[in-house]
C-alpha cells in the first residue's frame, strides 16, 4: 500500500512541477483542480453528473452481462447454436463502437434507451466470447454427477456451473466495467444533455482544462473505489475455497 | 435406438447392450461393448469383473442413464440412483456437508443422515472443503453422497482403487454394512476379484474389448462380512471354473 501511495504522490508532484513551469491556462496545477473539484461537489453539479453517468454504466453493464452470459452459455453448450450464432458474433465484435452508437441514436432516437443499449451492445460480444470459453471448459465429470443425482436445474446452475464460470465472469466484468464507462462518456458526448461525457464535451468547447481534469479524475477515483470496495471483495469471497491449504 | 424403463417399485436390473461404439479422435469407430446381457435380481449385489480398459466404466455410465447412445435396452430398479464414480467428483467449492446436502431431495436435511455420516467417520470433516481431504476421505464423502439419497439402485465404479489396503479394507466393510441397512440393488464394477467376492452375491466376468459377459456365478449368502477364510475358499473354487481371460 505504501509504495502505491508514494508512486501516486510522485505523479502528482510531477504534474505540479510541470504546471508551475508552464504557467498556462491549458495545464492547471493539482491545487487549482482540487479547488475546482471541491466547489463543483459543493454546488451539487459534480455528484449529479456522475450519478447520471454511473446509472448508465450500471444499466448497460447489467444488460450486457445478463444477455452475454445467457448467449455465451447457449453457444458453449450447443454446437448447433454456436455454428449458427458465431457469424453474428464476428460481425458484432468487429463493429466499431462509434458505428453502434450512431445506429442506436438514429434508429431509436436521441434518448436514454438508445444510449444504454448502444453501450450494452458494444460490450455484449466480449462477454459472450469469454463466457463461451468458460462453458467449454466446464468439467464433464461434474456434469455427469449432477445428472446422475438428478439435481434440479437451479441447483446445478448455482452450485455446479456458476462456481466454475466465476473466474471467467469476474475477468469479463472487470474489463466490462472499465470499458463501458469509457463508451458511456462517448455516448453522452454525442447525444445526452447530462452526464460526465456531456460536461467534458462542453468544457472542451470552452477549453476549460480545469473542469475537464476535475471531472476525469473524480470519475477515475469513483471507478477505482468500485473496483477495490466491490469487485475485489466479491472475487475473494467466491475464491475462498481455493485459499485453504490442500 | 434404445428403450428405457424405470420400475416404480423395486424390479430387477436388466441391461442389454447389443452394441456400443465410440468414435475415436482420429475418426475411427471403436466397438466397446457387444452383446452384453445382464440381469440382477431386486435387492441383489452384483459385481462386474474385467480387465482394465475393457469398457466397465462405459457399461456403468449406460446403466446410470448418463449415456443414451447405445443399441439395446435398459430397465433399472426404482427411481433413485446413487452413484460413486471412480474419481470422487465432489464440488471443490462446496464443503463436505454441502456436497452431501445438495443431492438430497427437497426438504432433505443432514440431520437425518447422522448414522451414515458416523458409519463413514465423516463427522469431523463436514466443514472442510474437498481440497483439504485425502483421497480416502474424499472417496468416503462420495460414498456418503451416494447413500444419502437412499438409493433403490446403487452403482459403484472401482470405489476402492488406489487406496492402501488397510483403508480399502475398512471402506469395503463399511459399504457392506450400508448396503445391508436398506434394500437396494447394487452393481459394483471392479478389476479386483477380492473386492467382488467380499461384497457381491452375483459375479459377472467380462471379456476384453468389445466387452460381453463370458460367465456369471452366484455366491451363497450371507454376503456381508464374509470372513477371510470364506473369501479364500470362494476364490479357490472360482479358480477351477473356466472363466476365460477375465479372472484376475
Amino acid at each position: 500500500m505504501l509504495p502505491r501511495l508514494f508512486s501516486l504522490l510522485a505523479l502528482i508532484a510531477v504534474w505540479a512541477i510541470a504546471a508551475a513551469t508552464v504557467q498556462s491556462r491549458l495545464l492547471p496545477g493539482p491545487f487549482s483542480v482540487g479547488v475546482a473539484t471541491l466547489s463543483e461537489i459543493r454546488s451539487g453539479e459534480l455528484p449529479f453528473q456522475m450519478a447520471c453517468t454511473l446509472a448508465r454504466v450500471i444499466a448497460s453493464f447489467a444488460i450486457a452481462m445478463v444477455l452475454g452470459t445467457v448467449a455465451g452459455y447457449a453457444m458453449g453448450r450447443s454446437k448447433k447454436v454456436d455454428r449458427f450464432a458465431d457469424p453474428w458474433l464476428i460481425v458484432l465484435i468487429n463493429l466499431p463502437a462509434l458505428v453502434i452508437i450512431i445506429f442506436a441514436y438514429i434508429w431509436i432516437g436521441l434518448n436514454e434507451t438508445a444510449a444504454i443499449l448502444a453501450v450494452a451492445i458494444n460490450k455484449l460480444p466480449n462477454v459472450i466470447v469469454v463466457t463461451r470459453e468458460g462453458v467449454r471448459s466446464l468439467d464433464a465429470g461434474l456434469d455427469d454427477m449432477s445428472r446422475a443425482f438428478r439435481m434440479k436445474w437451479l441447483t446445478r446452475i448455482r452450485h455446479v456451473v456458476l462456481p466454475q464460470l466465476a473466474p471467467y465472469l469476474a475477468a469479463v466484468s472487470r474489463s466490462s466495467l472499465s470499458i463501458s464507462w469509457k463508451i458511456v462518456l462517448v455516448v453522452e458526448l454525442i447525444g445526452r444533455p447530462n452526464g460526465v461525457g456531456f460536461v467534458l464535451g462542453s468544457a472542451f468547447s470552452l477549453f476549460d482544462m480545469t473542469k475537464i481534469l476535475s471531472y476525469a479524475i473524480s470519475f477515475v477515483a469513483l471507478m477505482l473505489a468500485i473496483e477495490t470496495l466491490l469487485v475485489q471483495p466479491l472475487e475473494r469471497r467466491t475464491n475462498r475455497w481455493r485459499r485453504r491449504p490442500a | 435406438m434404445n428403450d428405457e424403463q424405470t420400475d416404480g417399485g423395486a424390479g430387477p436390473l436388466e441391461l442389454r447392450i447389443d452394441a456400443k461404439t465410440f468414435v475415436s479422435a482420429d475418426g475411427a469407430s471403436v466397438e466397446i461393448v457387444r452383446g452384453l446381457n445382464l440381469r440382477l435380481e431386486a435387492g441383489g449385489f452384483g459385481a462386474m469383473i474385467g480387465p482394465s480398459g475393457c469398457g466397465k466404466t462405459t457399461i456403468l455410465h449406460i446403466a446410470a442413464g448418463l449415456d443414451a447412445d447405445f443399441a439395446g435396452q435398459r430397465r433399472v430398479p426404482g427411481a433413485r440412483l446413487g452413484i460413486v464414480f471412480q474419481e470422487p467428483r465432489l464440488l471443490p467449492w462446496r464443503t463436505v456437508a454441502e456436497n452431501i446436502r445438495l443431492v438430497l431431495p427437497a426438504h432433505g436435511s443432514l440431520d437425518d443422515l447422522a448414522d451414515l455420516i458416523e458409519t463413514l467417520g465423516l463427522g469431523s470433516h463436514l466443514a472442510h472443503y474437498p481440497g483439504e481431504l485425502s483421497l480416502g476421505l474424499a472417496r468416503r464423502v462420495a460414498i456418503a453422497r451416494a447413500f444419502a439419497v437412499r438409493p433403490d439402485f446403487l452403482l459403484l465404479d472401482e470405489p476402492f482403487v488406489s487406496l492402501d489396503e488397510a483403508v480399502a479394507g475398512r471402506l469395503r466393510e463399511e459399504v457392506a454394512v450400508l448396503t445391508e441397512r436398506h434394500r437396494m440393488t447394487t452393481l459394483l464394477v471392479t478389476h479386483d476379484l477380492r473386492d467382488a467376492v467380499q461384497l457381491a452375491d452375483r459375479l459377472f466376468f467380462l471379456s476384453a474389448r468389445p466387452a460381453s459377459i463370458v460367465s456369471e456365478t452366484s455366491l451363497p449368502p450371507p454376503r456381508r462380512m464374509r470372513s477371510k477364510q470364506a473369501i479364500d475358499r470362494i476364490l479357490e473354487d472360482l479358480s477351477t471354473l473356466p472363466l476365460g481371460q477375465s479372472a484376475t
